[in-house]
């Protein structure tokens, strides 16, 4: 199996969540050895973990950090076993030891307000570092919010185009409105065809036409001379109820038709499967 | 700046005053996975000491050549979380508790860092059937098997979903 297959595979992912089969952890663990590339995967595959669950976090509630450093208390040393005599439970941390001091009195107090300086500057590192990293975690959170509001924006603009297309098709002079009644099978359906023999265009308005079963699909049909000339086959989108024909445009069509098909739709139409037809007014 | 490796020096020679610092840097984190697991604030702050505890005295089997201190922190909240919700104490407590959880998180709706900083939305966008793989495998500690049996999916179709959840969180995180 090549590297990028094996990568790519998802085996990772399965183990660093801790559900791959002893078998495939010494097998993820030898390949992590043998590839850098892998290792670095695994790595990858951890931080965003971690991250995610790291987002899952919540203050804990004041006072549990007292009650988490006395617990401490009488806790055996956290030293590795046989390195250290019991005694030394809390060794002191890294402290500055004053140069021999001449004046005892002056050097201490230079001590403490050395001391306590580095202590302020620490908190203060500290607390800064801590902001800049929370900082950073809402950048990303905004520069993620920010690409979703500019792609709904594009997909917004889009349609807003597209209505303003059909609005424009719609009210021009030459286009000629052909309206479609429905069949004794078509009960209350209706629907109405926009040709434009100018801008040689032809939008369907689908008015009054149902969702077909699943797997049926309605086709549109021009009748000319007497004979059907497939349009194509469309969806019924409530929310979108104005569609445009592409394809050929129909110069000469004596009337339009729709006829439920076959999902796929037919090469000539189901005539008795006819739902809504309607005549091209002459002129 | 208190560096990483400084901090588990510290620890690792004993040092206590280190626990207040991972636990300034981490708390939230470690209290926030063991809440989720556990479901109940007064059981999160129990386990939350025993994970510092656990921390501090097992410092010597952390090996910074196999990983980060913040995973291996995480997988001990983990782990002692769930072991605290297979007790049986835990479950008789949780069936009373449940309710008081529930409503506590209702009135407390800015109660996660998640809402904090706005990832909530983001962890929202995450297709709810990956980020369940996520969640029964990470947060719940489920194996393959019960998760296959769960969901009824197959593994290959585990695996598949993980990659996805994680490729998705790695637009957000990565």
């Amino acid at each position: 199996m090549n590297l990028q297959a094996y990568i790519t595979s998802g085996i990772l992912e399965l183990y660093v969540h801790g559900l791959a089969s002893p078998d495939d952890v010494r097998e993820v663990e030898a390949m992590a050895e043998q590839h850098p590339e892998v290792q670095q995967e695994l790595d990858n595959i951890r931080k965003v973990l971690d991250s995610y669950v790291g987002a899952h976090g919540v203050q804990p509630p004041a006072g549990l950090k007292e009650k988490v450093m006395q617990r401490l208390d009488g806790a055996p040393v956290g030293r590795p076993k046989g390195s250290q005599n019991s005694e030394q439970i809390a060794p002191p941390m890294r402290s500055y030891e004053p140069r021999a001091p001449r004046e005892p009195g002056i050097a201490s107090i230079a001590t403490w307000v050395l001391g306590a300086a580095l202590l302020g500057a620490c908190v203060a590192v500290f607390l800064f570092w801590q902001q800049a990293e929370r900082a950073d975690v809402q950048v990303k959170a905004a520069q993620y919010q920010m690409e979703q509001v500019r792609k709904d924006c594009e997909a917004e603009k889009a349609k807003a185009n597209e209505v303003k297309e059909q609005f424009i098709a719609i009210r021009h002079w030459a286009t000629k409105p052909v309206q479609m009644k429905a069949t004794p099978l078509g009960g209350d359906a209706y629907a109405v065809v926009y040709w434009n023999n100018v801008k040689k265009t032809t939008y369907l308005d689908l008015g009054k036409l149902p969702q077909p079963a699943a797997d049926k699909q309605f086709q549109l049909w021009a009748i000319v001379n007497g004979k059907p000339t497939d349009m194509g086959i469309f969806e019924v989108a409530p929310a979108d109820s104005l569609i445009k024909i592409d394809g050929q445009f129909i110069e000469n069509p004596q009337a339009f038709a729709v006829t439920l098909e076959p999902k796929g739709g037919s090469q000539s139409p189901s005539l008795d499967q006819m739902w809504v037809v309607g005549n091209v007014a002459k002129g | 700046m208190i560096q990483e490796t400084e901090i588990i020096a510290a620890l690792k020679e004993g040092d206590k005053n280190a626990i207040g610092t991972v636990y300034d840097r981490y708390g939230a984190a470690l209290y926030g996975v063991v809440l989720r697991i556990v479901q109940s604030p007064e059981v999160a702050e129990e386990v939350v000491q025993d994970v510092f505890l656990k921390i501090y005295r097992n410092i010597g089997s952390y090996d910074e050549n196999k990983g980060r201190f913040y995973t291996w922190a995480l997988n001990i909240a983990r782990n002692s979380a769930i072991d605290a919700t297979r007790t049986s104490e835990f479950k008789n407590r949780q069936k009373t508790e449940q309710f008081e959880f529930v409503v506590y998180r209702e009135s407390h709706p800015a109660m996660t860092n998640v809402d904090a900083i706005g990832l909530r939305e983001i962890v929202n966008k995450l297709d709810e059937k990956h980020r369940k793989v996520i969640d029964l495998a990470y947060f719940q500690g489920y194996t393959q098997s019960e998760i296959e049996q769960e969901m009824n999916i197959p593994i290959g179709t585990v695996k598949t979903r993980l990659r996805l959840a994680i490729k998705e969180l790695r637009k957000v995180f990565g």
